[in-house]
């Protein structure tokens, strides 16, 4: 067995005082689709497994002064299936709603999914275009980190399992003038990780044709998650307009490295970012209120 | 794991073991009420759930309606996927009694099957749905 001890923990303070106790040979577990198969491939680490996943303070959605709040140990299923979330963040949902498969959402985490911290982590990618903030507990306190600040490397996480825990996911809740988007590229239909994939997120003026904000979030174009800032400068610069959008287009391509991988070539992905960069907006657009009139 | 538990300690041996890291489903049981890989959960996780496996699916002597319909539908050929198949059918009937061809699609797609292709498991599934009768037993 990869590790010796298991406790469920039935708090957030019962889990931490176990990490102190164990000094890093514990590590935090939520639904563990990641993690269960980096310990059997001795990828990582634990000697005690701290399961958080049925602490009732670390699941669930909610929406108090235009604030939703998502705990870390919400399933991609629970996720997907909220209806608060479909109003309010339904790029979220349908981020996701594409993980794996049924039975992997049915357990995995949107906490889980942030601290494996993968490029192209489709929560993580939906949270980028959210501006999400991640609430981290230990020992030592609260840190509120905005979630782009929480990737290192590829797998590699700001947060450390063996110390602290990651307690909850904070956005704003989308305004009514806002339009979002996301699309995911794959190889199959389901179960099967992303080619590339794609948020947005904006808010348009009707009257005088602009984004007035935007966040693309996009992966894996790089080692980490990543928002594409030059290409929202891009968009935002000007009136909307097809000349707009390919000089925004353009600026993707700069702003993109993907690697070549067996899932797809760096030309390919080089191109498609483009492809889905310009469906995103577009779609996001047109949700906030966009005509095509060219 | 928990698939260890159920064949080995239980001798429920309807759970099968396919790839043992979460993509094929064979191990596919419920847990609480949700269809879960069971080479993923440990044992420890699952303390104190609801599991149903596929040997909870039949009463006594008879076969679940579901099973009747794959059999009558020939949803079944090598037989190895089956058994989560059918868990996925159910965690489905049970929340959608009625469901499309793509939801039925959607819902067994971390199921994986080498013999079949698809087509006759999801037809199976999709004569639960329209026989009223037939319905489904807990």
């Amino acid at each position: 067995m990869s590790w010796d001890e298991y406790i469920r923990a039935k708090s957030v303070d019962e889990a931490l005082d176990n990490l102190d106790r164990l000094h890093g040979a514990g590590r935090v577990l939520a639904g563990g689709t990641d993690l269960i198969l980096q310990l059997q491939a001795g990828q990582k680490k634990a000697h005690c497994l701290l399961d958080v996943s049925s602490v009732s303070s670390l699941c669930g959605i909610t929406h108090e002064n235009g604030r939703i709040s998502i705990g870390a140990a919400t399933t991609h299923s629970q996720i997907g299936n909220s209806s608060l979330l479909f109003t309010n963040a339904p790029l979220l949902s349908e981020a996701c709603s594409q993980i794996g498969s049924p039975q992997i959402r049915n357990i995995g985490t949107v906490g889980g999914n942030i601290v494996n911290a993968q490029p192209a982590a489709d929560s993580v990618i939906g949270l980028l275009a959210l501006d999400a903030t991640c609430t981290i507990v230990s020992k030592d306190g609260v840190r509120n980190m905005p979630v782009s600040t929480l990737f290192s490397g590829p797998g590699i996480s700001a947060v450390d399992s063996t110390q602290e825990i990651l307690t909850e996911i904070s956005f704003d809740a989308a305004s009514s003038s806002a339009g979002s988007a996301f699309y995911r590229l794959s190889r199959r239909k389901a179960g099967s990780l992303p080619v590339l994939n794609c948020a947005v997120y904006l808010h348009y003026n009707n009257e005088e044709n602009t984004i007035t904000r935007l966040r693309i979030a996009m992966g894996p174009v790089a080692p980490t998650p990543i928002r594409l800032y030059e290409t929202e400068r891009v968009f935002t610069s000007d009136t909307f307009s097809m000349r707009l959008m390919k000089e925004a287009l353009n600026k993707v391509f700069d702003e993109v490295n993907p690697r070549s991988s067996l899932r797809g070539g760096r030309e390919y992905r080089n191109e498609m970012a483009k492809v889905l960069v310009k469906r995103a907006v577009l779609k996001a657009l047109q949700i906030a209120g966009w005509k095509d009139s060219e | 794991m928990l698939i260890d538990l159920l064949r080995e300690d239980l001798g429920l041996t309807g759970t099968k073991r396919g790839c043992g890291n979460g993509k094929c489903g064979a191990c596919s049981v419920i847990l609480n009420g949700k269809l879960v890989n069971s080479c993923l959960v440990p044992a420890m996780k699952a303390n104190g759930s609801e599991i149903r496996t596929v040997e909870g699916l039949a009463g006594e002597g008879d076969l679940h309606p579901i099973q009747e319909a794959f059999l009558e539908k020939g949803a079944v050929q090598c037989g190895f996927c089956t058994p989560g198949m059918l868990l996925a059918a159910k965690s489905l009937l049970d929340e959608t009694p009625n469901p499309s061809k793509e939801e039925i699609k959607l819902a067994i797609s971390g199921n994986l099957c080498r013999c079949t292709g698809y087509t006759k498991i999801i037809e199976a599934i999709e004569a639960l749905g329209k026989d009223d009768e037939t319905g489904h037993r807990t």
